[in-house]
């Protein structure tokens, strides 16, 4: 069977989270969204574990289930479904190498609750687990790998957003050339890597050292609503360890969901503050120094792709898994109101959507058109087409910036609405 | 090695200390002057010469120390380093004994003798510790009368003697005692041939009996050290004894090293006016090899310890560069941070006090930057909670859970972390043996209790007090609390006799000259925890650090950062 996984969000233990982001925040959400396994996220967190222990329980098969006790009944009758966790956690990981600064962060998946606290005994001793759900450690990554991979053999070590320029092993600013650099000769353990909201399969396949690595992705979401943004899929049966399996060998890995990779916020080159998105091309016209401030422009990961790649641009390795790139509900709705995708009107409409046709992911890629017209209405209908055929153009994110999507010019929208009023 | 090769890379003053080894010398050695590199390159010297590594001797103050001695002499002398002494006093004197005398001692810790104490006194435990202090520092002091004279040192000493038991001070005294007697010194007379004593300005009383004694063997002793690094007085240090060094021993060598490997010239300078002002020392004009001026010493005034810390933090957050995202949306400077090359351990925050330590912490836990705390005591209850593990351990209550168990031990631990640990230990070993997970547990509880419960992995800014820097170099130093009456320290609260102002500079200046390229000096306006004066004014020293060598900063400015991150956009 086919499902849909997003293995790294945060808790509301971590910075800059939403307090919805707890136990039974995201297992209804995961519903909405259609995720049948979602990763706990901030394992190391002391607090953070004291929920797990308390609020899950093991579901027999690696995974863990919400208690009943915890279960809600707000979710949709369409959207309502079993969701899984899975202990995951990530680590931000400051050291020195070779002279430079790096900062690289990596997400961490476990098998159990007894691995997961061997691996925050282990840490408690090299940085502070309690100030942050994503705590910052002293410690070299490959060390990191070591202890996880020392705490139980069917861990798993991915190496987080790996383009996002300051914190991420290849990143401009703080990462390093390949993943050989970084974690020498312990790089055979690292079976895949997360390629963030800034780039996609495409970009990653013009990397010949990658062919071997699954490119995974998931959402980082810090709030409700943005879990699943990227995600998963899976074809095979729900364990721990036929998932780790699909990962390693790509046999039972259906390929991902992605962003659009221009509205993730480090796509492109520049400086937010200086009002400055600049194509690889332009920054190397430019000499990396920005025209408006004369300082160092943020590097994007487009840039940084162009700089490793030895291929092309369309190349595709043999073998290499599929994905589709969607555009978040919520962001659709607010792009055919005119609206902000936080807003009521929006979410009120999305909730209709969802409660009539299913999970957003159903929605998104499977659902009729002419089904979702009946449920919303006709700009809606038009905006899915042209995303899933992706005709749509967005504004490069860039230096921290989103990217800004465009589905409609104004004057096509009023056009669509105007046919509407004719029929 | 070669005699070339020996000397490979020396200045002349570092030649004349390695190569001057039939005399006793007095090698002066300011920081960052390569004394430990010195005295790695004359121990390999000596041993060039054929002597045997069994007739060289080297006492250092600390266990850190004699490691880096260790490490760094073996680098040249290869395997005759397993041969050499290289070690603490308090381990030479262990040595001493174990050949020296026919009783088989056991060395007794403090709580040990606060127990012999009690039974002794009939009294408290407060009354036990004070009687302990007293007893450690006569004996320190060699102060024979008042062990003569005391009835309860005489009676401590008597219980020790009859079980045969020694304190960690009788590990110096009673060889002092066994050295008396020639006949039995023999087998270490015949031996010793060559001495070095690292830190010489920092040794006591009894100590200098010690070496004394030993210089009656062989004339070749070499005293390193620095006077003006002296900072052990209130523990019965006399730097007298470093300053004496060429009336005592008789046709002494003075050698003077003067050439600073560490820090800027700018450092150099600032900390060379400072420490001219005191009267006790041996006379020497450090200078920086390097010919860079380096960056100004900045003197950073806050409002209060809370915006001292958050100053503090700061400086680190410019250096290493943005820590997360969300600061990245904060901080625009992380436009320059891409060619950063700074790591944790790069950093020292250094302090007179131990109370100053919290404010720090908090700082730092708050802006989530990895940092230990040298010194930290934190942990110690862990061992005693190991230990209360042990106990079910040997009774062996096989009714009992791993959760009941621990739930048990751990009920001396009031702290959330604590409990927190708990927690974890139940998970990583509930699914083993129960006897093999406490065994586990009882492990990784000593680990965090050492006294380095840090990972040696680990990266983290150090924080300490200005005492404990001593031999340490940063990249970037951090002097905090330099307000009058924290440094110089003066307890004008109890009956304590007055500061030494020598010492407190000479403390100040040990600060300063941590720092390889940049040092902050901060202070506080207000700092009402202090049972003092809750507006005190800035250290006197910073007005003897030259006027060009600094740059005044003035911090007590609110700023976004310190409160707590807020959410960056709306979800």
């Amino acid at each position: 069977m086919s499902f849909i996984a997003d293995l790294h969000i945060h808790s509301s233990f971590s910075r800059a989270t939403s307090p919805d982001m707890t136990l039974e925040g995201i297992w209804r959400w995961a519903q909405l969204k259609g995720i049948t396994v979602i990763g706990t996220g901030d394992f190391t967190h002391p607090g953070w574990f004291n929920e797990i222990t308390e609020k899950l329980e093991p579901a027999g098969n690696g995974l863990y289930s919400l208690k009943k006790a915890y279960l809600k009944q707000d979710i949709p009758q369409s959207c309502k479904a079993d969701v899984f966790f899975m202990l995951t956690g990530e680590v931000s990981c400051i050291y020195s190498k070779d002279k430079k600064t790096r900062k690289v962060h990596s997400i961490l998946i476990v098998p159990d609750l007894a691995t997961a606290a061997k691996i925050n005994i282990n840490l408690s001793r090299i940085g502070n687990l309690k100030s942050d759900g994503r705590p910052i450690i002293g410690l070299d990554a490959k060390e990191l790998l070591k202890i996880t991979l020392d705490a139980s053999p069917d861990a798993m070590f991915i190496p987080a957003h790996i383009w996002t320029p300051h914190f991420s092993v290849f990143g401009a600013a703080s990462g390093f050339d390949s993943l050989e650099e970084c974690f020498e000769e312990l790089t055979p353990h690292i079976y895949a890597v997360e390629t963030g909201l800034s780039s996609d399969p495409p970009m990653n396949w013009r990397l010949s050292c990658l062919d071997n690595i699954t490119l995974v992705s998931n959402s980082d979401a810090h709030s409700p609503a943005k879990i699943g943004r990227e995600a998963n899929i899976f074809d095979g049966g729900i364990s721990y360890m036929e998932m780790m399996e699909a990962i390693k060998t790509r046999k039972g890995f259906g390929g991902t969901i992605e962003f659009f990779p221009e509205e993730g916020k480090y796509h492109y080159d520049g400086h937010r503050n200086c009002g400055i998105c600049l194509t690889p091309e332009q920054t190397r016209a430019y000499n990396y120094i920005c025209p408006v401030c004369n300082r160092h422009l943020t590097i994007g990961v487009m840039h940084r792709v162009i700089s490793l790649a030895d291929r092309n641009h369309g190349a595709k390795p043999a073998g290499a898994p599929g994905y589709r790139s969607i555009i978040p509900l919520p962001e659709i709705i607010a792009e055919t109101k005119k609206m902000g995708p936080g807003s009521k009107a929006v979410l009120s409409i999305y909730y209709k959507v969802i409660s009539a046709l299913g999970p957003e992911f159903k929605v998104l890629l499977e659902s009729p058109y002419c089904d979702i017209e009946k449920v919303s209405d006709q700009l809606t209908m038009e905006a899915i087409v042209r995303m899933r055929e992706g005709r749509v153009y967005i504004s490069p994110g860039y230096d921290g910036e989103y990217g800004k999507i465009k589905i409609f010019e104004d004057i096509e929208r009023d056009s669509i609405k105007g046919q509407m009023s004719l029929f | 090695m070669t005699l070339d090769s020996i000397l490979q890379g020396l200045n002349d003053s570092q030649k004349e200390a390695v190569t001057h080894i039939e005399e006793p010398i007095l090698v002066v050695a300011g920081p960052g002057t390569g004394k430990t590199l010195t005295i790695a390159r004359r121990i390999t010297y000596i041993l060039s010469k054929g002597v045997l590594p069994e007739e060289i001797l080297a006492i250092t103050f600390t266990n850190r120390a004699a490691k880096e001695m260790k490490e760094r002499t073996e680098l040249y002398c290869g395997e005759a380093i397993r041969g050499i002494f290289i070690g603490t006093f308090h381990a030479f004197g262990m040595e001493l004994i174990r050949r020296l005398s026919d009783i088989n001692y056991r060395l007794i810790g403090r709580d040990e003798q606060i127990e012999i104490l009690k039974n002794l006194l009939g009294g408290s435990e407060k009354d036990a510790q004070k009687a302990l202090n007293n007893i450690s520092r006569t004996k320190n002091l060699y102060d024979e009368k008042a062990m003569e004279s005391n009835e309860i040192s005489k009676h401590y000493q008597k219980t020790l003697n009859q079980n045969g038991l020694i304190d960690i001070d009788d590990l110096i005294l009673l060889p002092v005692e066994l050295l008396r007697n020639k006949e039995r010194a023999k087998p270490v007379a015949g031996r010793l041939k060559y001495i070095m004593i690292d830190e010489y300005q920092d040794i006591n009383p009894v100590q200098y009996q010690l070496i004394k004694r030993l210089s009656g063997f062989t004339p070749n002793i070499c005293a390193v050290g620095d006077s003006d690094q002296a900072i052990y007085a209130f523990r019965g240090a006399d730097v007298e004894n470093f300053l004496n060094f060429e009336k005592d021993f008789l046709g002494a060598k003075k050698v003077i090293l003067q050439e600073n490997f560490r820090s800027s010239r700018v450092i150099v300078g600032a900390s060379q006016s400072l420490i001219k002002n005191n009267k006790k020392r041996i006379e020497n004009h450090i200078f920086a090899s390097t010919n860079k001026d380096g960056v100004p010493v900045k003197v950073i005034a806050t409002t209060d310890e809370r915006e001292e810390a958050w100053a503090i933090v700061r400086e680190v957050e410019k250096r290493m560069g943005a820590m997360s995202h969300y600061k990245l949306m904060n901080i625009r400077e992380s436009y320059d941070y891409q060619e950063g090359t700074y790591r944790f351990s790069d950093f020292a925050v250094l302090y007179r006090t131990n109370t100053q330590v919290r404010a720090i912490k908090d700082a730092f836990m708050d802006a989530g930057i990895p940092f230990k705390v040298i010194g930290d005591e934190r942990y110690g209850i862990l061992k005693k909670i190991g230990d209360r593990i042990k106990v079910y351990l040997d009774n062996k209550k096989g009714d009992m859970t791993l959760q009941e168990i621990l739930n048990d031990a751990f009920c001396i631990a009031e702290e959330d972390d604590l409990k927190g640990m708990k927690n974890q230990l139940v998970h990583a070993y509930k699914d083993i043996p129960i006897e093999e997970a406490l065994h586990k547990i009882i492990l990784e509880l000593l680990l965090f209790s050492s006294s380095d419960a840090y990972d040696p992995r680990a990266e983290a800014v150090t924080l300490m007090t200005l005492h404990m820097s001593k031999g340490l170099e940063f990249r970037v130093v951090f002097i905090a609390g330099a307000e009058d009456g924290l440094i110089p320290y003066s307890a004008t609260w109890s009956e304590k006799e007055d500061y030494d102002i020598e010492e407190e500079r000479r403390l100040f200046y040990v600060g300063m000259t941590r720092a390889k390229e940049e040092l902050f000096i901060t202070y506080c306006l207000n700092r009402p925890s202090f049972n003092r004066q809750k507006n005190p004014l800035p250290s006197p020293f910073i007005k003897e650090i030259p006027k060009e060598c600094i740059e005044h900063i003035n911090s007590s400015v609110k700023d976004k950062n310190r409160k707590k991150p807020k959410q960056q956009r709306l979800f």
